[in-house]
């Protein structure tokens, strides 16, 4: 086991990037894995999911602010905020 | 100087490269007064990377130990996209040939192909995508027998096709051959030949021998949602390389398999 420190934190990094990921909607998970992994233009999910580009940013904000105040381990401010 | 004001989507564009170069730029400045969204932006940059290393079954063989990801969350994760992108790819064909008749530049590239996919045959370049992206993701059996036992590996294919099946050698593209499978085609079996780069970008060659019903075809293009396909017919094979990569470098792949099958060494 000699060898493992120098990925260790990095492995534990992914372990909680896989719980993280867990947290998120269905809608939202999807949307970032095709943006992440596949690299897909934004109008091009819009387009394959049949939704407005508008909901695809929406919800690939919102993934990706929920992935970060989980992966801090803050609780996730919900995005309904209040604009005067 | 006039410029646009910087919208939630242009970050979100900068963090995945999106942007011009001019934008890029613009956004860079805006960010330079904002310490609080740039550190949000390197967050999301993070996890992008960090998502990455989740899902690259290569990234996660260069580790050295295998604490990296529980063997079964990291299969559940790979399933979940492969069976993602195989929805988009099953709803792709019509919504990319959509794509090209209204001018989107995206599949511009696409217009320029000298030849347009023929209906009779494009059903290879699908089959070929979709084989693709639901092997190509795997880690632990990308294919059924490796390239260590290539001998093997040639005299199963090539008797369960019915004719002499051999991997292309793509050593010199930068591609190594990783191993084959044997997959159930429209009317028998297509052999499914599975490559890497030193990045981990996969590629695979498929190929069927029932194409006798159908003519002779120059190179044809095609892409399938993110997979981009080179397809040919040949006598009764048929083949198609499919990948991630773009155009012009599947396009010299394709050369060199195509000039291999014609003069076999």
């Amino acid at each position: 086991m000699a060898e493992a420190h120098g990925s260790l934190s990095s492995a534990l990094e992914l372990r909680d990037m896989d719980t993280c990921l867990r947290q998120l909607s269905d809608e939202q998970r999807k949307i970032l894995l095709l943006v992440a992994l596949e690299e897909m233009s934004y109008d091009e999910i819009a387009q394959v999911l049949k939704i407005p580009v508008g909901t695809v940013m929406s919800r690939l904000s919102r993934a990706r602010e929920k992935l970060r105040a989980n992966m801090e381990g803050r609780p996730y401010a919900s995005a309904l905020k209040v604009i005067k | 100087m006039n410029m646009l004001p910087i919208m939630e989507t242009d970050l979100h564009a900068y963090v995945d490269g999106k942007l011009s170069a001019a934008r890029r730029v613009e956004v860079d400045a805006y960010l330079a007064q904002r310490p609080s969204e740039a550190e949000r932006l390197r967050a999301y940059t993070a996890q992008n990377i960090e998502l990455r290393a989740l899902f690259d079954p290569v990234l996660e063989e260069t580790l050295p130990s295998r604490l990296t990801m529980p063997k079964k969350l990291a299969w559940q994760w790979r399933r979940l996209v492969a069976g993602l992108v195989i929805a988009l790819v099953s709803g792709a064909a019509g919504w990319s040939l959509h794509g090209t008749s209204s001018g989107n530049p995206q599949f511009a590239q696409a217009d320029a192909v000298r030849q347009r996919p023929a209906p009779y045959t494009s059903g290879l370049a699908h089959q070929a995508a979709v084989a693709h992206v639901v092997y190509s993701p795997e880690v632990t059996r990308p294919v059924e027998i490796g390239a260590d036992q290539e001998e093997q590996l040639v005299a199963w294919l090539s008797k369960r096709l019915g004719s002499t099946i051999r991997p292309p050698r793509l050593g010199k593209l930068g591609y190594e051959l990783i191993g084959g499978r044997l997959l159930p085609g429209a009317q028998g079996a297509v052999a499914q030949f599975m490559y890497h780069d030193s990045a981990g970008q996969r590629l695979t060659v498929y190929v069927t021998t029932d194409q006798s019903h159908n003519k002779d075809t120059g190179f044809r293009f095609v892409q399938e949602g993110p997979v981009n396909v080179f397809y040919w017919i040949d006598g009764k094979f048929g083949y198609a390389l499919s990948a991630g990569i773009d155009k012009g470098e599947l396009a010299r792949v394709a050369s060199a398999v195509y000039e291999q099958l014609e003069k076999p060494s």
